[in-house]
């Protein structure tokens, strides 16, 4: 039987409780969760309250968390999605407008205005071409590239082999990239 | 070799394990250069996307906080062990835990232990039982694993027929006050299985009638029993008992009914009943004042020492026990009604055989000095009729029930002298039924004298008790003062004749020989029939009917002597404790939604007990989904339990998966199953928008 892993422990532990192993998770993942987070909303700072949340919440479930058919990174996913979504709902009843980002998040006297306002625009239109993706495209390209997983952790938070995963990759680079053409934001190859 | 795919050729350059540039990168693909090219420059604009980071003071203090939250949570379920076990490990990645200290394992072998516990503790529990309610609602779990409307209303009828057993019970131990828990579910079960009933029609409607007939005659007379006793309980019991009383009328009278329209004779229904509903329909004797041990004047005790017939029974005991002083006579010893559970007979005296005239059981073996007639779970159909040899005095006849033999009724675990002289003895206090404060000794039966005849063998008194006026003497009761009183053979043996075989086993009375009507006005007469047994069994005659059973008339001069209670284990009636929780009592406060884990979305109702006792309920939770651009709800789900919510707010909880995709709204509805409880079922519902984002 093959040994388990250093994360399976880990987990193991947390799920009997152990904060020593809460905070092993927390670094293990809080930046990736983060990322995600912040691609999905677009806002540092309620991505960083949600970021918290997730942890949270996942101390209050981490007990219940069952290894059968899943892996720990798709159910800590699956908080965070969850979390998104909530906060979308609450902002959809509830419009408010965005804090701008302050204090750490101001840009330093050294940023050029012009440059900040071309990769928000950047940002932006790559957001927008994404939401056009089919779901599953649109899901490998975020943690591809928002939250920095590799192609195995994706193929394990997605629940899908890695070659379904590769798939989706190619294919949603392709699609993303025809929809930044035709939106006229990347020049025709 | 294998070929790439342009995905494995593009997964490569994304990775970039090895830290190359893009053209190093296009370089290794050359087949997929010009297909790849523009992705990978599209994928360099997703920098773009990378957040700002978070500094690090703001990162480490939300690690705080979140290892602050653990903390918490681990002390709220720290157990010493796992302290240790945490100081003792490192930082570094823990241990394998072992499979057997594995909280799920722990966990399940506690709750193991723990059910088993349970479950074994309510099995035999009493209303008055913390696990009365455990036990309630395993049968109520069973009942909603019963399929078919006639299986349900067999299982209710059944479970209806357990609550009148355990009723019963509790009115012999003078605990009715404390049943209210069983009045609430007999109603329940009872109106449950009238209700389905109420469904069925043809062959089924009728045949199940037969069930709920018999059970009603059952309760009715059971409940019968209870009248006497009624004005001590609390208001919400005799309440209870009312309601359930028109509810088993009505019951009875429709049933009877539909088997009268089928032309079915209801007394053969009542012949071909089981045998655990036997014991049933007849009258429950509540709790008797034990019979003082016998101190008549004028007679000497038995130089070989009384027999004592100990009743520790849970049910009615009838004992008819004829004693002669040697060791060889036979001495009847009945028991009746059917069920007759932990009767020690002890000592000296030595069951012989045990003839069960109209049973399946044999229970007392022969040559027991203590033997327990039957077990604590038997139900002995009939009539018990053991015979017995031993020592002791002469006769000893305890009590009558109506239209039987006699009975003597006595609380659990209580002693019962039956006396040590000789003559009758008869308990005169016993609360009900009004019928039985004496039973008189059969037509020609004469009493044995209590003195010991110098050739051993009993003695045959050369006279018989005098009649009272007016009474046929051809029939006479023996009269029999109705107190604690025993009646003393006044004779004085001149002869010893042959013990006469069949003084001991006592005929059923018949109309004519119910007690004599009292011609003697100048008797003290107790009308309060409800009268709780007086703890000091001061001997003052409480009979509970108005006939005033004539003093004896002794043809000597012997004067009867005032009883000396010399048992000290009167039941002392317990203040009466009130157990008041149903159904009614509960109040769902508020019906809660949230998203729960792997697309599920967890709901949970917080319900309000405002009783004085746990309460077990069932409950229904239905969700209802509204889709986007659907124009209602539809059910999505339904799930159904049984909680005990004890006094205060608890909660039942639950949750719902496998949810379909697009869900705009929920709405839950919670409601708690009030049948047959007189108040609509609490419930709650509570609308909120999907805010789970709930996949397929």
């Amino acid at each position: 039987m093959a040994q388990p892993d250093e994360e399976h422990l880990w987990v193991e532990s947390a799920r009997a409780g152990s904060p020593e192993a809460i905070g092993w998770l927390y670094e293990r993942y809080f930046d990736r969760i983060y990322k995600y987070i912040y691609i999905k909303l677009g806002d540092p700072t309620e991505a960083e309250d949600l970021s918290e949340q997730v942890f949270l919440k996942m101390i209050e479930s981490v007990s219940t968390f069952q290894w059968q058919g899943s892996t720990f990174a798709s159910w800590l996913y699956r908080i965070a999605h969850n979390q998104v979504v909530d906060s979308l709902r609450r902002n959809t009843r509830r419009p408010q407008v965005p804090l701008e980002p302050v204090s750490d998040f101001l840009p330093s006297e050294r940023d050029d205005p012009h440059i900040l306002a071309e990769q928000r625009d950047s940002r932006d239109h790559l957001l927008e071409a994404i939401s056009d993706l089919t779901e599953l495209q649109a899901q490998v390209i975020m943690l591809k590239f928002g939250s920095g997983l590799s192609t195995a952790e994706i193929a394990a938070v997605m629940e899908r082999t890695e070659g379904a995963v590769k798939a989706l990759q190619y294919s949603g680079l392709q699609n993303l990239q025809k929809k930044m053409i035709l939106k006229g934001y990347a020049p025709e190859v | 070799m294998e070929r790439v795919t342009i995905q494995d050729a593009l997964d490569y350059c994304l990775a970039n394990p090895d830290d190359l540039g893009v053209e190093e990168l296009l370089d290794k693909f050359p087949e997929y250069r010009d297909q790849l090219g523009p992705l990978l420059g599209l994928a360099s604009r997703f920098e773009t996307l990378v957040p700002p980071a978070i500094p690090v003071s703001r990162r480490d203090a939300i690690k705080s906080r979140v290892v602050a939250a653990a903390e918490a949570a681990q002390a709220a379920r720290r157990v010493p062990l796992q302290a240790d076990r945490k100081r003792a490990r490192s930082n570094a990645a823990p241990r394998p835990i072992p499979w057997y200290l594995k909280p799920g394992w722990v966990v399940a072998a506690v709750a193991a232990v723990l059910v088993a516990f349970v479950w074994w503790s309510s099995a035999t529990a009493l209303p008055d039982s913390l696990f009365y309610n455990v036990k309630l609602a395993g049968e109520s779990i069973s009942l909603n694993l019963t399929g078919s409307p006639a299986d349900k209303i067999r299982r209710h009828t059944s479970l209806a027929n357990s609550r009148l057993y355990d009723l019963r019970t509790m009115q012999e131990r003078s605990k009715l006050a404390d049943a209210k828990a069983a009045f609430d579910n007999y109603s329940y079960n009872l109106s449950s299985s009238v209700k389905i009933w109420d469904t069925l029609t043809g062959e089924p409607r009728v045949e199940l009638a037969r069930i709920l007939y018999v059970s009603s005659v059952a309760g009715k007379t059971t409940f019968a029993s209870f009248a006497t006793a009624v004005r001590g309980l609390p208001t919400a019991v005799r309440e209870t008992i009312a309601s359930t009383e028109l509810t088993l009328s009505t019951a009875n009278t429709n049933t009877a009914q539909v088997l009268a329209a089928a032309n079915i004779d209801l007394a053969s229904v009542l012949d071909g009943i089981d045998a655990d509903i036997t014991p049933l329909l007849t009258p429950v004797v509540a709790a008797a004042l034990p019979v003082p041990t016998n101190t008549t004047a004028g007679t000497e005790p038995p130089t070989d020492g009384p027999p004592t017939i100990t009743a520790n029974a849970v049910l009615t005991v009838t004992v008819e026990a004829s004693l002669a002083t040697d060791t060889t006579t036979p001495v009847a010893l009945e028991t009746t009604p059917a069920d007759s559970t932990r009767t020690t007979i002890s000592p000296n005296l030595t069951v012989t055989s045990l003839p069960i005239t109209d049973g399946t059981k044999t229970a007392v073996p022969a040559g027991s000095t203590a033997t327990t007639i039957a077990g604590a779970t038997s139900t002995i159909p009939g009539r018990l009729t053991p015979t017995v040899t031993g020592t002791g005095t002469p006769v000893r006849r305890l009590t009558a029930t109506p239209g039987a033999i006699g009975s003597l009724t006595v609380g659990p675990g209580t002693p019962l002298p039956v006396g040590t002289q000789g003559g009758i003895l008869t308990p005169t206090r016993t609360a009900q039924p009004p019928q039985s404060t004496y039973t008189p000794l059969p037509p020609g039966a004469t009493p044995i004298p209590v003195d010991t005849p110098s050739n051993g063998t009993p003695v045959v008194p050369t006279h018989t008790s005098t009649p009272p006026p007016g009474v046929d003497g051809t029939n006479t009761p023996v009269p029999v003062v109705p107190t604690d009183t025993i009646v003393p053979p006044a004779f004085t043996p001149t002869s010893v004749p042959p013990v006469p075989t069949s003084t001991f086993i006592v005929p059923v009375p018949t109309d004519t020989s119910v007690p004599p009507t009292p011609t003697d006005t100048s008797v003290p007469t107790p009308t309060d029939t409800s009268v709780p047994p007086t703890p000091t069994n001061t001997s003052v005659p409480t009979p509970t009917d108005t006939s005033t059973p004539p003093l004896p008339t002794p043809t000597d001069t012997s004067v009867p002597a005032t009883p000396t209670p010399t048992d000290t284990s009167v039941p002392t009636p317990t203040a009466t404790m009130l157990v008041a929780a149903t159904i009614c009592d509960l109040h769902v406060l508020d019906v809660g939604i949230s998203c729960g884990a792997a697309g599920c979305i967890d709901w949970t109702a917080p319900v309000d007990n405002r009783g004085a006792a746990s309460v077990a309920a069932d409950w229904t939770a239905k969700l209802w989904i509204k889709m986007v651009g659907g124009s209602g709800y539809v059910l999505g789900d339904t799930a159904s339990g049984s909680t005990i919510f004890p006094v205060g707010t608890s909660s039942a909880t639950g949750s719902f998966c496998n949810l379909p995709a697009g869900v705009e709204k929920f709405k839950l509805e919670f409601e708690i199953d009030a049948t047959g409880y007189p108040c609509p079922p609490p419930r709650k519902q509570t609308v909120v928008d999907n805010q789970c984002g709930v996949v397929p």
